[in-house]
């Protein structure tokens, strides 16, 4: 165990670095930088390139892929300029926010995928069978921007059931605590649910497939003869087994989750990576993009690392490896 | 899945020969849900290439600027008109043109440089397999709309070809992983040792003992990745990255849907709903092959 | 009627209606309270006044600072400003200095009192080229301030010229001398005090949260009273359908509506009510009169006047503005709107006339091969790109029916939509042939000198991108700018507007109007052109229309 942790990290960390050099080199490549919008208003050129060297930018560009490392070594992840702040602090205000969308979401989907394809498996090849994969499947290939303004506006402007975005309430200040917790509750069904959706097609068709393998007809006979109700055999032996597959799925969307839910996040107001990463590029914030590209790799990397560790730990084979 | 236990056994080794295709196709061919998919893409494509046939009008030609827009659906205009009052059924239509080809092309690119980059990783082996994997986990690591949003950037105009390529160079890395992982399991196969023990070249191996084995997933994995990549598409559109202005595309004529989202849902519900008729159609396909190449018994996946 | 009169009659039907309702009732109902939650689309970022860029920064800014004085409801820039930190003014030695005397009792959120010496702190802060403010180049006209006791900040100009009172009382909001001073200025936006931004205004900041929600409440000490309303909540809501959703859903009570779309479905709602007035930006198709592939020789087709007046009178503007923005615009008349002090709206707009276009096109040696769409000249077919940004909605959407528009006289335009950045960047390298800007209209004609001077046409760092050179234009706006008072001003002005429009170096396209769709329980009051939030102190909410949130009290929680 302690060989493979020690492979996965080396790995780990080659990929970010990778990540972050490839991120440094688009973000130069594109046209312009954090100023050249700035161009538009009545500036002096010589007072844009006084900033221009303030945050350092006027240099060469090996010189400034050099110092980004070396800064980074020390922790220290740099300025953004379109806000002022260090990028550290920037990141930390939107990371928490990803981080409890995309755990909400992997929830939903989890449980609607695993139910969901556990309830197919058991009544595999009927109508039910077949109108639950269609359907599900119809839902997972929506635009993500579609579905999640035709939920706000069902469930927020028709029937005033949920807030239409935004994280918490404008008074959120004057709420009591529980009244706090249930705000924010409320606040994260819709962008959890849109994207949540979106996954659960996927998981429910591997559920699905990999209950039917798991479970050959003859283990199920048997549990019907003994009179056994036949969801406690998928309980038991299937659903331990299918949940592999799952959570490599659950692996493999976490890129997605953790800085491509830019749609999501814009619609519903909800500060992320996401957004956060989109915004800075367009705005050339240089720091900023590379700042999110560490952390979102990093998180991948680590996400990566659990989900092996976790389907070893699930799947005696993986071990004997 | 629904195979002949005793076909199966037949089968005594993939890549002989082309027996095996022929069992996959038959399974195929008697898998309905399958044949259903590939009937709705056939006629997807058969209307987008006779667009001229089933269009009343031209797709970028405004009718009435102040009294025609926004209409919704009518008999005149089936699927109503759009901000510019254009019709948005013949949009729609050679909208499919530039859609469809923009998602299979971008599929092949992103086949054939995965494929290439997955085998020669995979053949090779050692630290240069280990390199290789790590970009592409990398690259993997960056969300796809973020790689997306720098490399349209760079391209100021999008024609189809631009498209495609943008497309086809973000999407390669998950074909590469696979098939990195098929060629490393083949390579260990005793007919591959016996292979190279003989003196065949490298590259003989590879095209004549290994790729076959690596072309059903891959297949596989391609037709799954059309479905998606139209929804990719869509997206890069509603960032204002899709085709050049006042071209049709799926993605464009959802743009503009959403922009009058809150007065008139039409056109971007058509759109959605062309675009899961679509996605449906193709995954019914790909899940047809799956179970096709499934039923020949590949090596341990 | 006219459809477009029809229109603007009902626009001003609602908004006279507003302001009569809103008069009557204040007089009637004079309980405080109410909360407001205005819907801001843009980042407002680091808040420091002088590097305020964006109009939502303006709109919270406005709340929370002060300056001497405010601009009046006519939106005049040489009287009628209502009296904030200043209570009063006089001018001195014919008019070249200002004498301010400010109200003291002024005092800074932190207790601190507001002296003179703050007010020459920050003239000193916007005027300094490391801040980079882009107040700066209107400022550099005031010489200097001084301080003449702790209450009295005396302006002293080089010479008169029509707004100086603006520039002086106006422009500027009064800064905090003891929290700035030691702020780096070149770097001025990391200062902490951008996250933790604190005025004299009558509402002070509780919550700092610009990508959620941004709450000020009222400041119940206030020197000139306390604000009619209890809470302001800033909610950062970046994307237009779902601001529209929350417009529609109640969750929000007022914000600016850019799309004729949107603006259509919310005037359905029977509780919204939209306030329609002239606004600063106008957007204009503007020419390449270089090569720029060879910027000493002109552009091989925009270097005629005359084709670019047959592209001008080609287009029916009213037709096309019409299509995209229903009421939400008018045909710009030029360089300027309705909103400006000093524009010219008496001047005769260029007519549209398709045959007399497609006669010029012909004259130009522009013609219609057989059976082909697009005109030819020596074999050269009639065909050029415009570069166009892609975040503007609006642009967009017009360059799509600019596009067909040419399409019928024949002329093929390639639209290019590009990145906001990288259409700058063109725009600056003149790498263009047609560019489809939009400008915030400033107040001071001074704005259009680095545009359309001779100046900025030599200087490659200038922003006359199109290079035009007509030094009558540039004597015309020099009179207009040094002029005694409005009157000459206005007729300077109606001379460099005249010349500009003749010589055709853009065709201007539209001239927008703001619309503010706000909750029909809402009173606004001081709704100026151009700046419809300036007054929000003084907005009600009467009693009897209140919701739940309006009652949420003034009481400051701990957080």
């Amino acid at each position: 165990m302690r060989r493979f942790l020690a492979r996965r990290l080396t790995h780990g960390a080659a990929v970010v670095l990778i990540a972050a050099s490839l991120a440094f080199v688009l973000v130069h490549i594109a046209p312009g930088d954090p100023f050249s919008t700035l161009n538009n208003d009545q500036l002096d050129p010589r007072v844009v390139e006084a900033w221009r060297t303030a945050y350092g930018i006027d240099r060469p560009l090996p010189q400034q892929f050099y110092s980004f490392f070396r800064q980074l070594a020390v922790g220290n992840l740099g300025l953004s300029v379109s806000y002022g702040r260090p990028v550290s602090e920037v990141l930390a205000r939107a990371l928490p926010n990803t981080l409890l969308l995309m755990g909400v979401a992997l929830l939903v989907s989890f449980t609607a995928g695993i139910a969901i394809g556990a309830w197919q498996a058991m009544h595999r090849d009927s109508v039910g069978d077949r109108v639950t994969g269609t359907t599900s499947l119809v839902i997972g290939s929506l635009p993500e921007f579609w579905l999640g303004l035709v939920l706000m506006v069902v469930f927020a402007e028709k029937l005033h059931w949920l807030p239409a975005g935004g994280m918490v309430d404008p008074l959120h200040n004057m709420l009591s605590t529980g009244g706090r917790i249930v705000d924010r509750i409320r606040h994260i069904v819709l962008p959890a649910l849109t994207l949540g959706l979106l996954g659960t097609a996927a998981i429910a068709r591997y559920q699905r497939a990999a209950l039917l393998d798991v479970l050959p007809q003859d283990f199920i006979r048997t549990a019907r003869a003994k009179g056994i109700a036949e969801r406690w055999v998928v309980y038991r032996h299937g659903l331990r087994n299918a949940l592999v597959p799952t959570i490599v799925l659950a692996g493999l969307s976490l890129p997605t989750l953790l800085g491509g839910a830019v749609f999501v996040e814009t619609l519903y107001a909800w500060n992320g990576m996401g957004s956060l990463a989109a915004a800075a590029f367009f705005s050339r914030d240089y720091y900023l993009v590379l700042g999110a590209v560490l952390v979102g790799s990093v998180m991948v990397v680590v996400g990566g690392i659990l989900t092996d560790v976790l389907h070893a730990v699930v799947d005696p084979r993986v071990r004997a490896r | 899945m629904d195979a002949n236990p005793s076909r199966r056994r037949r089968d005594d080794d993939a890549g002989l020969g082309s027996s095996p295709w022929r069992e996959a196709l038959r399974t195929l061919r008697h898998d309905r849900t399958a044949m259903a998919g590939a009937i709705i893409l056939l006629l997807l494509i058969g209307a987008a290439v006779a667009a001229p046939l089933l269009t009343p009008y031209h797709p970028e030609k405004p009718l009435d600027i102040v009294a025609l827009k926004n209409l919704p659906p009518s008999l005149a205009h089936p699927f109503g008109t759009d901000q510019h009052s254009r019709d948005v059924w013949s949009r729609m239509i050679y909208g499919a043109r530039v859609t469809l080809a923009v998602a299979f092309l971008s599929v092949l690119v992103a086949v054939t440089v995965g494929t290439a980059y997955g085998a020669i990783a995979g053949y090779v082996g050692g630290l240069t397999d280990a390199l290789l994997m790590r970009v592409v986990d990398a690259c993997l690591a960056i969300p796809r709309v973020l790689l997306l949003i720098a490399i349209a950037t760079l391209w100021q105009a999008y024609s189809v070809t631009g498209m495609v390529l943008i497309l086809g160079l973000t999407g390669w890395f998950g074909v590469s992983r696979l098939v990195r992982t098929l060629v490393v399991s083949a390579r260990e196969d005793d007919f591959v040792a016996a292979a190279r023990a003989l003196g065949a070249r490298d590259s003989r191996v590879l095209v004549h003992h290994i790729l076959p084995r690596v072309i059903g997933p891959v297949l596989v994995a391609a037709t799954f990745a059309v479905g998606n990549v139209i929804v990719v598409e869509a997206g890069l559109s509603y960032l204002g990255m899709g085709v050049k202005v006042p071209a049709p595309s799926w993605g464009s004529v959802f743009q503009e849907g959403m922009g009058v989202f809150t007065s008139s849902i039409w056109a971007s519900s058509f759109a959605s709903a062309a675009l899961v008729v679509t996605v449906l159609a193709v995954n019914l396909v790909a899940d047809g092959l799956r179970r096709a190449l499934n039923a020949r018994q590949l090596p341990a996946r | 009627m006219h459809p477009t009169t029809r229109s603007t009659l009902a626009a001003l039907l609602i908004f006279s209606a507003a302001c009569d309702g809103g008069s009557s009732e204040a007089a009637n109902d004079r309980t405080e309270g109410g909360t407001l939650v205005v819907g801001i689309q843009t980042d407002i970022g680091p808040l420091i006044p002088p590097l305020i860029r964006q109009v939502d920064q303006k709109l919270v800014a406005d709340q929370i600072f002060e300056p001497l004085a405010w601009v009046g409801d006519e939106g005049r820039v040489d009287g009628g400003f209502r009296p904030a930190v200043a209570d009063s003014w006089e001018w001195e030695r014919d008019s070249t200095a200002l004498v301010v005397r400010m109200n003291p009792g002024a005092r800074w959120h932190d207790g601190k009192p507001v002296r003179a010496s703050d007010v020459r702190f920050t003239f000193g802060l916007y005027t300094d080229p490391q801040v980079g403010s882009v107040e700066s180049q209107a400022l550099s006209r005031i010489d200097s301030v001084t301080a003449r006791d702790s209450l009295t900040p005396v302006f002293w100009f080089g010479k008169r010229y029509p707004e100086q009172l603006y520039d002086a009382v106006a422009r500027m909001l009064v800064l905090p001398e003891h929290a700035l001073a030691s702020a780096p200025r070149a770097t001025l936006q990391t200062a902490d005090f951008g996250v933790k931004p604190f005025g004299s205004g009558r509402f002070r900041v509780v919550t700092w949260d610009p990508k959620a929600n941004t709450q000020l409440v009222a400041d119940t000490t206030h020197y000139r009273g306390r604000a009619k309303l209890d809470r302001i909540v800033f909610s950062f809501t970046p994307d237009p359908n779902a601001l529209v959703t929350r417009l529609s859903a109640g969750e929000l009570d007022v914000a600016d509506i850019i799309s004729s779309e949107h603006f259509r479905t919310l005037s359905t709602r029977p509780d919204l009510k939209a306030q329609l007035l002239p606004a600063l930006d106008y957007a204009f198709i503007q020419f390449n009169l270089r090569d720029p592939k060879q910027p000493n020789r002109p552009h091989p087709v925009f270097g005629e006047p005359a084709m670019r007046r047959a592209l001008t009178i080609g287009l029916d503007r009213d037709r096309l503005v019409r299509s995209q923005f229903d009421s939400l615009a008018r045909v710009a008349l030029g360089p300027m709107t309705h909103a400006q002090a000093l524009a010219d709206t008496m001047i005769a707009p260029i007519q549209h006339d398709s045959a007399g276009a497609a006669r010029l096109l012909d004259s130009l040696g522009w013609r219609l091969p057989q059976g082909k769409a697009i005109r030819e000249r020596a074999g050269q077919p009639l065909r050029f790109s415009i570069i166009v940004p892609n975040v503007s909605r609006n642009r967009m959407g017009m360059v799509v029916r600019v596009q067909d528009a040419f399409k019928q006289i024949g002329v093929d335009m390639q639209v290019d939509a590009l990145e906001p950045n990288t259409f700058i960047g063109r725009l600056g390298k003149r790498d263009f042939d047609v560019a489809f800007s939009g400008n915030r209209a400033e107040v001071s004609l001074a704005g259009l000198r680095p545009y359309w001077s001779v100046q900025g046409a030599d200087d490659p760092t200038g922003r006359n991108f199109s290079s035009y050179r007509n030094p009558k234009f540039d004597a015309h706006l020099d009179s207009a700018l040094s002029a005694g008072g409005m009157t000459d001003a206005r007729a300077h002005a109606s001379q460099a507007f005249a010349t500009i429009v003749a010589d055709a170096p853009a065709i201007w396209v539209y001239e927008a109007r703001s619309a503010t769709v706000m909750h029909k329980r809402i009173r606004p009051a001081h709704m100026v052109p151009g700046a419809w939030w300036i007054g929000m102190s003084d907005w009600t909410i009467p009693a009897a229309e209140r919701i739940d949130r309006d009652n949420a009290g003034i009481t400051l929680t701990s957080k």
